[in-house]
């Protein structure tokens, strides 16, 4: 059962890394279409990390971490479109390509493993297999 | 990973394809961003993932206080 969790998991990480490719989405054709595709993603991770929690396969801490890194994908993603709007095509790339990494990052986390990987928080054994 | 994290994992794929499926459709249809819109989305799950933390923080409390 174990060994089947963890094809499970390694399954679902490279689902969401090669999930544009692999799932047939459209190409982003412009910064706008690549904006939203980073701001959607922020957004599915905290519809998603709200979920997880109401149906309690989430601890609070983990989904705390979660808020706070969408929070900043966020703010690099509205840095990104003001230095878009002045015009500042550099500045707003490397804003857009920061919020997409921490985006990235935040996701391989929550998909890898729900065991205190974003938090070093001390982790409280549930199970005797989690003791040895 | 156990269950729960697994189930956990489930939930975030599911909301994170649904999202970029939305982002695709429009591409797809030809239709402009609406930006305005997109942020107003932002604005309601940030309120849903704060109302989900209170709620669990809620239930914690409640856990550990005696009957």
């Amino acid at each position: 059962m174990k060994s089947a969790l963890r094809f499970s998991s390694a399954l679902l990480i490279a689902v969401l890394i090669s999930a544009c490719g692999s799932l047939g989405l459209q190409a982003p054709k412009d910064f706008g279409d690549q904006w939203e595709y980073a701001q959607r993603q922020s957004i599915g991770l905290r519809q998603g990390c709200a979920r997880a929690l109401e149906m309690q396969t989430m601890e609070v801490a983990k989904a705390k971490e979660c808020r706070e890194i969408a929070d900043k994908a966020d703010s690099a993603l509205d840095m990104a479109s003001l230095a878009h709007s002045a015009g500042d095509l550099a500045t707003a790339e490397a804003r857009l390509r920061f919020a997409q990494s921490i985006l990235l990052e935040l996701e391989r986390k929550l998909s890898h493993s729900n065991s205190g990987d974003l938090t070093n928080e001390r982790r409280r054994p549930s199970s005797q297999s989690d003791i040895t | 990973m156990n269950d729960a994290a697994l189930a956990a994992s489930l939930t975030l794929l599911n909301t994170l394809l649904a999202s970029a499926q939305r982002v695709s459709s429009r591409i797809a249809a030809g239709e402009p961003l609406n930006r305005d819109e997109v942020l107003a989305e932002r604005e309601h799950a940030k309120a849903a993932l704060d109302a989900a933390i209170e709620s669990a923080e809620q239930r914690q409390s409640a856990g550990r206080e005696p009957a």
